[in-house]
């Protein structure tokens, strides 16, 4: 049988042959979310050609040099255009309030990265501040 | 503050920190993170080093488990043997070949069995795969490594390494993917404690730690050395020893049915060699070299200059993303070139983003030589890039001799080991609190000297087979030799070196009449040879000899009975590793040893300006993988200041009277650091503030010491010591440039 017809079943060593990633790998993939669990219980467990495409389009991002997070965005449709969050480009302005917490110490906020209400964003402030003083104050171990 | 009012306070607090994530640290996808510390004991029998390590794990979660951790070991150590414990039982891994391993290791998860994997990636990397470890258990891995240490001129650096620092570049390029790409987590806290055994060695005072605060007493056979207190993985452990024991016979092992021989000797120094050098120096400055390594790399730098002398010729670049010549090309190192760089010099900082160092190194060959010399390059860096073998390649293809000076807490050793052997160079290691000095007083010694070659190696009898020999060989240095014979050889080798001119030096080592015991000697030649080998050839000897190769792995499997078989499948987590201590300015090292890295998340994006300074070095033309954490400028937010330190009344006074002492016995003052501690009761947190001083103000030590003294000078009783004496000391700076600073710091620094 044709080994990309869609209902066929792989192993969990087929697929990581097919996909030619190790099968460590495919377990890391699949508990960082990037992968569906398989089909079934442990022993009988099984994965289709979705798990097979998946894979194959996480090496393709991974070889363009995409992190896990940034393929994991990618693959799904969080993110847009690929290069574009990657870094500000030239001449872009961000606006950001910086909250001094002590003697060159700043919480920066850029608010609409952020998207912190006003409420949360005093909140942060004010855990951030206490949190500055006990650690200051706090003779060192 | 009304005192219920506190109470409450503090309930609030105590409740807030227990509710925050960092109680128990986890990976991103929210897996705690099974590694629960590391412990290490070892022995070093003069240039033969021995340590056992033991990683610890437990699985808190509620799921079963595989961890994954990806760890470095000395890149000349050999990895000889590995052990699971896990319940009650101890089991030994075996090494196979890395496929077989690999599927060994993997039909072991499948069965619901517990097994282990050791895995070696190369340059000095090995991840190690704990698989199926069910909820609530602990497992012990423990491996034991070996590795020949050089002594150059009895002075010998032992380096422990805990921690990869976050590197440039495509992990790939290090043979890394998926969960072995090792990851940082700023929140971690792995506990690391070392005990070592120094054999044969009975000065305390000769043995010292840069990176530790360290405990030397005598041991059964010899000295025994602990840490004070307990450490972190978030640097190297370093020992530094001034008398190290250099084997006076060649030393001898039974290997199987043969013998293994290993001689080391020590090639003599000639008087002192004037060469006329043209130097090439290559200094990083990319994000990751912020803070202290980048105050290093400078310290080194500035010592450079002041070692040459107007018949050398030198240039100048730096780079990051981008390459910048701060000379135009080789110049005469004259007063009109060595007075501006000095100031260029100090202004530095690690502000040029990435490291791209292939492109870097190669535009820094191609800067034009003078007809009739050869050109040497500096390339001052913490070598944190994972294409190691790309620019390795470049280097050996170059015609030129690399010394690589290694920077910070964790430098790629691999990287400025490889560079100096490939090219016949040399590598140094500058640490936060590492005498820079020293180290470049070591480097320039080789850099004059007439570069020697190896000439023929007479053993007793005809070896069977000897293993690769150094291409380069500098006066000073201990030579490794190793050869297997079938018969016992007994007598004596002789060593031909020859120096350019055509003279050759011939030096002799008897075999030793005892046997060596143990399997390390011949196991240790054996992955000598391999290096050397190919392919099957290469497997073959690893196998035979167990070792873990990039041919070979370990793999231990501990079977389950079958009610307790692992039944879903485990949750693969890659353990972290922790910011390694002062990387990219995150914190600093110097004078505070055990300091933890400052709580922060890696992948928050810095962007914006501070005094219209970039806090986010933007990537220009960088590919996404580019955009790493290499990227970020975070000196600027995290830079701790010294504190000021207290200097009592009496322990001045104290001093001043034994200072007094000396002065009338015409005893001559005090010159650096080191005398001024061994002969007068100098509280030690000033001393740290002392040698902070020389870091800071970029000052000489004996420069911080008559500064220090002047301050003594000045704030004396006038009334209880004699005028002569208050003089001098307050003399000691005048008439001399660049003590401002000094002056200031000691004005700052010092509380009366």
């Amino acid at each position: 049988m044709d080994p990309t017809t869609p209902d066929r079943r792989y192993s969990a060593d087929e697929l990581a042959t097919l996909a030619n990633v190790p099968r460590r790998t495919l377990r890391y993939y699949i508990q960082l979310g990037l992968v569906d669990r398989p089909i079934g219980e442990t022993r009988a467990a099984h994965y289709t050609w979705h798990h097979l495409h998946r894979l194959l389009e996480i090496r393709r991002l991974t070889e363009q040099g995409f992190s896990l997070e940034r393929a994991q965005e990618l693959l799904s449709g969080q993110a847009e255009a690929p290069a574009a969050a990657a870094a500000p480009r030239a001449g872009s302005i961000a606006v950001q309030s910086h909250i001094h917490l002590g003697p060159g110490v700043e919480l920066v906020i850029e608010p609409e990265r952020a998207g912190l209400s006003p409420t949360q964003l005093r909140r942060l402030a004010r855990e951030a501040l206490a949190a500055y003083a006990r650690i200051a104050d706090a003779t060192e171990d | 503050m009304p005192r219920a009012r506190t109470a409450r306070q503090k309930t609030r607090n105590a409740a807030s920190i227990a509710a925050l994530p960092a109680a128990v640290l986890k990976t991103r996808d929210g897996a705690a993170v099974p590694l629960q510390g590391v412990t290490a004991t070892g022995r070093l029998d003069s240039l033969l080093f021995g340590l056992t390590v033991e990683q610890r794990y437990r699985n808190d979660s509620e799921r079963n488990l595989e961890a994954v951790f990806t760890f470095p070991l000395p890149l000349r150590a050999v990895l000889l043997g590995v052990d699971l414990e896990i319940g009650n039982r101890r089991l030994a891994a075996h090494a196979v070949a890395r496929v077989e391993a690999s599927e060994e290791y993997e039909r072991a998860i499948d069965a619901g069995n517990t097994a282990a994997l050791v895995e070696h990636d190369g340059n000095g990397l090995y991840t190690l795969s704990l698989g199926n470890l069910g909820a609530g258990e602990a497992a012990v891995i423990r491996y034991r490594y070996a590795e020949l240490l050089d002594a150059h001129h009895g002075y010998l650096r032992l380096t422990v390494p805990t921690v990869i620092a976050p590197r440039y570049g495509d992990p790939r390029d290090a043979g890394l993917e998926g969960p072995t790409v090792p990851g940082v987590d700023l929140l971690g806290e792995y506990p690391f404690d070392i005990r070592l055994d120094l054999e044969g060695l009975t000065d305390a005072a000769a043995v010292r730690s840069p990176s530790h605060r360290v405990t030397v007493t005598p041991g059964e056979a010899g000295l025994a050395v602990s840490l004070q207190r307990t450490g972190f993985l978030d640097r190297d452990f370093v020992l530094e020893i001034d008398q190290a024991a250099v084997p006076r016979h060649a030393l001898l092992a039974r290997d199987g049915d043969g013998y293994v021989c290993l001689a080391s000797p020590v090639l003599a120094t000639d008087a002192a060699e004037q060469r006329p050098l043209a130097l090439k120096i290559l200094l990083d400055c990319s994000g990751s070299m912020g803070g202290d390594s980048i105050a290093a790399a400078k310290r080194a730098l500035l010592s450079i200059l002041d070692h040459l002398t107007p018949s050398d010729r030198l240039s100048l670049t730096r780079f990051g993303s981008s390459v910048e010549q701060v000379t135009e090309g080789l110049e005469p190192a004259d007063e009109h070139t060595l007075t501006p760089l000095n100031s260029v010099v100090r202004q530095i900082d690690a502000d040029l983003g990435g490291t791209e160092m292939e492109g870097a190194l190669k535009s820094v060959l191609a800067l034009a030589t003078p007809a009739d010399t050869h050109a040497d390059v500096i390339l001052i860096t913490d070598g944190e890039i994972y294409d190691v073998a790309g620019v390795v390649a470049v280097a050996g293809r170059s015609q030129h001799r690399l010394f690589a000076i290694a920077i910070g807490a964790a430098p790629n050793e691999a990287l400025a080991r490889s560079l100096a052997d490939q090219t016949g160079g040399g590598c140094e290691f500058v640490g936060p609190n590492d005498d820079a000095e020293a180290t470049m007083v070591r480097t320039f010694k080789r850099l004059r000297s007439t570069p020697r070659t190896l000439g023929a190696v007479q053993w007793p009898t005809q070896p069977d087979w000897t293993a690769p020999e150094p291409v380069a060989v500098f006066p000073g240095d201990t030579l490794h030799l190793l050869a297997g014979f079938t018969a016992r050889p007994d007598g004596e080798l002789t060593v031909t070196v020859h120096a350019q001119r055509g003279t050759a030096v011939e030096l002799r080592l008897p075999v030793a009449t005892r046997l060596t015991e143990g399997d390390v000697l011949p196991r240790l030649a054996a992955a000598r040879r391999i290096s050397s080998l190919d392919g099957a050839a290469a497997r073959e000897l690893a196998v035979k000899y167990q070792l873990a190769t990039e041919h070979t792995s370990f793999v231990v499997v501990a079977e389950r009975a079958d009610a307790d078989k692992a039944i879903e499948l485990p949750a693969t987590v890659a353990v972290p590793h922790m910011l390694a201590a002062g990387w990219g300015g995150s914190a600093t090292m110097q004078l505070i040893a055990a300091r933890v890295p400052s709580a922060m998340d890696a992948s928050v994006e810095l962007f914006g300006t501070q005094d219209g300074r970039s806090l986010f070095q933007a990537p220009r033309a960088l590919s996404a993988r580019r955009a790493s954490l290499d990227n970020l400028d975070l000196s600027v937010l995290w830079k701790d200041r010294p504190p000021v330190v207290g200097f009592s009344f009496d322990d001045r006074r104290a001093l001043l009277e034994a200072l007094h002492q000396a002065f009338l016995r015409r005893d001559p003052m005090p010159r650096d650091l080191n005398e001024l501690s061994r002969a007068f009761p100098v509280p030690r947190g000033v001393l740290e503030l002392l040698q902070h001083a020389t870091h800071e103000c970029l000052a000489d030590e004996s420069h911080v010491v008559a500064a220090f003294l002047s301050w003594l000078g000045v704030h004396a009783d006038t009334t209880d010591f004699d005028p002569d004496f208050l003089a001098m000391l307050r003399g000691q700076v005048t008439g001399q440039r660049g003590f401002r600073a000094l002056r200031k710091f000691m004005k700052e620094r010092l509380a009366e």
